[in-house]
């Protein structure tokens, strides 16, 4: 806790140097945690063009807006914001033409986001199909589970990030979590003769309401 | 929803997606009755339990590796904001002088004005430093005739010559100044309070119609002046005429 405050007490001088003019700072507030805001971004879009894209916007919109900062939330929370908030604008607007990306085995990317050098094959391949469990997810619930169960952000956090109240995170995260749930208990029991991407896409399909992103809670 | 403490059968009503979730996620914030619920109920145990196992899964997910590309384009993004950035502040920097240009020609006209005014005044000073006094301005009354001496009023450059004993055609600076001191003040001695002016004294008076008007002159030199060559000469209205009488007009007389 300690160390996160110092974390956030050198963001924050970043940003006042930033703001003074400081060519350097904004870089080195970005060097400190483009890692994790480009996990959400590839993980809430499920796609690492359209993850790179949010993550420009993102960035972006923080060197703007950086004079608007509230002291009220940390520094990373503020920029998780952002960035959950660049890959929400961008799935939105390709609303009308609705494709779920599933994360390519193939892809440099991917394989960079679930290897582990000391993984077994076999987890390797669950973690494959977690991300593509997750990318099934409606792009609501998806949001809060990457924050809260993925990057580990307290349930007040996430809802700060996401502009929503905290029951909204927890209602958000329970329903993605049970759907993530049925998947890898369907691993563990495989039904005879079926594949793993048969398997996914018998995760239930997101309601009207998911796709709108109002919350059911 | 179910009352948290409320006893549930396990066989008619299992835990909802949020409470087993909660049960997962943080048992110690759960609802006492759901958890003991989850002890008397395999199925919510299960559930419980998967979940569990799905929170340790994606908390294990390990975070991806930030692509280079993707730094490379974001640092040219950011660049180029600093570009645009850059050129705000610069436009911003030279559209000022443009302002302040702007004011200045605007007020170029009653500045000008302003000059004139100031000029002609200095100018007036100057003749009157020249003509009349060396040491004071004949300014107590009224402003002085912007004409000067050389562009006096005829009329009344003919009166102060008559009065101080020289015609017009005779008006030579060759002339004895002894002659001219011989009629100070004249016929108006019984007449007070006559404006004074400062650094001056009264030489002479005379009353007589001036442009049609009665009109009392008053001329004044500069006893500082040994020549006594200038005069400052004022027309007022009326035959006693104070310091509050109209000024018909006035101005510097070389003899």
């Amino acid at each position: 806790m300690r160390e996160a405050g110092r974390d956030d007490a050198a963001d924050r001088d970043c940003l006042r140097r930033h703001l003074a003019g400081d060519r350097e700072a904004f870089g080195e507030l970005l060097a400190r945690h483009r890692g994790r805001m480009w996990a959400v971004a590839l993980r809430t879009t499920s796609n690492p063009e359209d993850a790179a894209d949010a993550l420009q916007d993102a960035a972006l919109s923080a060197f703007k807006a950086a004079g608007s900062f509230r002291q009220d939330s940390a520094v990373g929370t503020w920029l998780y914001r952002i960035t959950v908030n660049a890959c929400l604008d961008r799935l939105r607007r390709q609303a009308a033409r609705p494709t779920v990306h599933y994360p390519d085995p193939e892809s440099a990317v991917w394989r960079q986001a679930t290897e582990d050098p000391t993984d077994m094959a076999e987890q390797r391949e669950l973690r494959l199909i977690l991300e593509q469990a997750l990318a099934k997810l409606p792009v609501d619930q998806r949001a809060a589970v990457v924050l809260v169960d993925v990057q580990g952000l307290a349930v007040d956090e996430a809802a700060a990030a996401l502009g929503v109240p905290t029951g909204t995170v927890k209602s958000r995260c329970a329903r993605g979590r049970a759907k993530l749930a049925v998947t890898l208990r369907e691993l563990r029991n495989p039904a005879p003769d079926h594949d793993v991407s048969v398997q996914i896409d018998q995760i239930d399909r997101p309601t009207a309401q998911d796709r709108n992103g109002v919350p059911g809670d | 929803m179910t009352e948290p403490q409320e006893p549930r059968s396990a066989a008619l009503e299992h835990l909802t997606d949020e409470e087993v979730s909660e049960c997962a996620y943080s048992p110690e914030t759960a609802a006492a009755g759901w958890l003991e619920h989850a002890e008397g109920c395999a199925h919510c145990a299960a559930e419980i339990a998967d979940l569990k196992l799905v929170l340790a899964q994606l908390a294990d997910l390990p975070e991806p590796a930030f692509p280079d590309e993707v730094g490379i384009r974001v640092d040219a993004a950011l660049e180029r904001a600093w570009q645009e950035a850059d050129a705000e502040r610069d436009a911003a920097v030279s559209s000022a002088p443009r302002r302040a240009r702007f004011s200045w020609r605007r007020l170029a006209v009653p500045l000008s004005a302003l000059a004139l005014v100031v000029a002609a005044g200095a100018g007036l000073d100057a003749i009157l430093h020249e003509g009349v006094s060396a040491s004071g301005t004949a300014t107590s009354g009224a402003a002085p005739n912007a004409a000067g001496a050389q562009t006096t009023d005829e009329a009344l450059s003919q009166w102060v010559l008559s009065v101080l004993g020289y015609s017009a055609s005779t008006n030579s600076m060759n002339q004895s100044p002894a002659h001219a001191h011989a009629s100070t003040l004249g016929p108006m001695e019984e007449c007070k309070g006559l404006p004074q002016r400062a650094g001056l004294t009264i030489q002479t008076t005379s009353v007589r119609q001036f442009h049609g008007r009665e009109a009392t002159l008053v001329v004044y030199r500069n006893s500082e002046e040994p020549a006594y060559t200038t005069v400052y000469a004022v027309v007022y209205a009326g035959s006693c005429p104070t310091s509050s009488s109209e000024i018909l007009d006035q101005g510097p007389v070389s003899r």
